[in-house]
């Protein structure tokens, strides 16, 4: 249990250190994935919802530094996501890769969205309509594409230390 | 046993989402400072991201230094950062000059105050992607304040929006939450440059009949308090008069070079005094 938050402490800690330090070098502002939108769906489909939304918040508020918003917008939009993500998880077959990517693009949409309005009725101001679309646009079908590939790596580092932790308790039996 | 396993999973979103809520009603009006929370984050990664970083730039110097041009890199990155410490200068003397003619013609010296400037360096960028800013390595302690101008050596960056001991934000002219008074520096027209979020920034308010032509620099106008005099904003790109409206539309392109930011310098300067004060001052002499 220990080992298994502080390793998603880690990766956490790694799609923060990308998002700020890697992406904005390497890869074109448009075409990000946004990696703690992949990592928030993933716990809320694999764990429960209260762990989830724990999860959606810490992730939220380290989302918001350094960001020029008034008030904390990205927990709230991300609990939101997180929410809607764990109660869609058991109407919806979303253990589809394809209602996945569907998905991830969806959340993408709503957060850009999300945050656009939230600095509209701050009186903000953003970026110019087409332009903000052409990014929202562009982010949703990268995120789609290959948000999905990351989820199942995720399953599958779900899945090895499950088995580590099984071979290590059948060890110590 | 049923029942109060629903209720516990009912009040444990209802309590995180009461939490997130108090949390943005108590932040939504103090987001000068850094708060608390973000102060101990900050200072926990900014040293992860300032040594990720220093690794990729290692790894870069060394493909560029050694492998990629041997000698001939360090040379020309020696070259462009001369040029455009003689590009600033050159900019700052022939705002000097054309100040002084002014001053010259109407027979009232004023005498400049040169600011000191704050070397700094980038620790990370804005991790959403929606936003244009960036957090520097120097803070409170260093005597980085609320408002204070970012720039490099080829022109204005930004102005700084949050500090915290250690660290500052930084928002960039990019930014459309970003607004400088501005001047046209050879027909001394004004205006506000307000970013696209994008590469390019928007020179608002321009009306039509001004003269404004692709190619002249704009520059910092020292209106507001915010940022210095005579700062090198960047060149108009493009005008255009439409049929119809009060203003033309000028897109200008920074000067800094906001893709390869690795060092900036924050204009050290006192903050402006209160209006009253300053008011009563002036009544006293």
């Amino acid at each position: 249990m220990m080992r298994t938050f502080f390793l998603y402490f880690l990766l956490i800690l790694g799609a923060y250190l990308c998002l700020t330090v890697l992406y904005p070098i390497f890869v074109v502002p448009e075409l990000r994935v946004d990696l703690f939108l992949v990592l928030l769906l993933h716990f809320s489909f694999s764990y429960e919802r209260s762990r989830a939304l724990v999860m959606a918040l810490f992730m939220g508020l380290l989302m918001d530094m350094g960001l020029p918003l008034k008030g904390w917008v990205h927990p709230l939009i991300y609990l939101g996501l997180a929410l809607l993500a764990s109660m869609l998880w058991q109407n919806l077959n979303l253990h589809s890769r394809r209602y996945q990517a569907f998905f991830l693009g969806l959340c993408t949409l709503l957060e850009g969205v999300g945050i656009r309005t939230i600095l509209v009725l701050q009186d903000a101001g953003f970026a110019e309509a087409s332009h903000f679309l052409v990014v929202l646009a562009a982010r949703t079908i990268t995120t789609a594409l290959v948000g999905p590939l990351l989820l199942a790596g995720l399953e599958r580092l779900d899945q090895w230390l499950l088995s580590l932790s099984v071979f290590r308790e059948s060890q110590e039996a | 046993m049923p029942v109060i396993s629903q209720t516990r999973k009912l009040i444990i979103p209802i309590l995180i989402f009461l939490l997130a809520l108090s949390l943005i009603s108590a932040n939504i009006h103090s987001r000068e400072n850094m708060s608390f929370f973000e102060s101990l984050v900050v200072g926990i990664i900014s040293p992860v991201q300032k040594v990720v970083r220093g690794i990729i730039g290692g790894i870069g110097n060394v493909w560029r230094g050694y492998f990629y041009l041997v000698g001939t890199h360090k040379e020309n990155k020696e070259l462009k950062r001369e040029l455009q410490e003689l590009k600033l200068q050159m900019n700052r003397y022939r705002e000097a000059d054309l100040a002084n003619q002014r001053l010259r013609a109407l027979l009232n010296f004023k005498k400049s105050i040169a600011t000191p400037l704050l070397p700094a360096e980038l620790v990370a960028f804005d991790p959403s992607g929606w936003f244009q800013t960036i957090l520097i390595d120097k803070g409170r302690s260093d005597g980085v304040a609320q408002d204070m101008a970012v720039v490099s050596a080829d022109g204005l960056m930004g102005r700084v929006i949050g500090v915290s001991s250690h660290h500052a934000k930084v928002l960039l002219i990019l930014d459309a939450n970003s607004a400088v008074d501005a001047l046209i520096q050879r027909s001394r027209v004004r205006g506000v440059l307000v970013g696209l979020g994008r590469d390019r920034c928007l020179l608002k308010y321009v009306q039509r009949n001004e003269d404004v032509q692709v190619g002249d620099q704009v520059i910092s106008s020292g209106m507001g308090g915010v940022f210095p005099k005579g700062l090198l904003l960047g060149t108009v790109q493009e005008v255009v008069r439409g049929s119809s409206g009060l203003f033309q539309r000028v897109e200008v392109e920074p000067a800094a070079n906001f893709s390869r930011l690795e060092e900036v310098m924050v204009v050290i300067q006192p903050p402006p005094e209160e209006p009253s004060l300053t008011g009563a001052r002036k009544r006293q002499e």
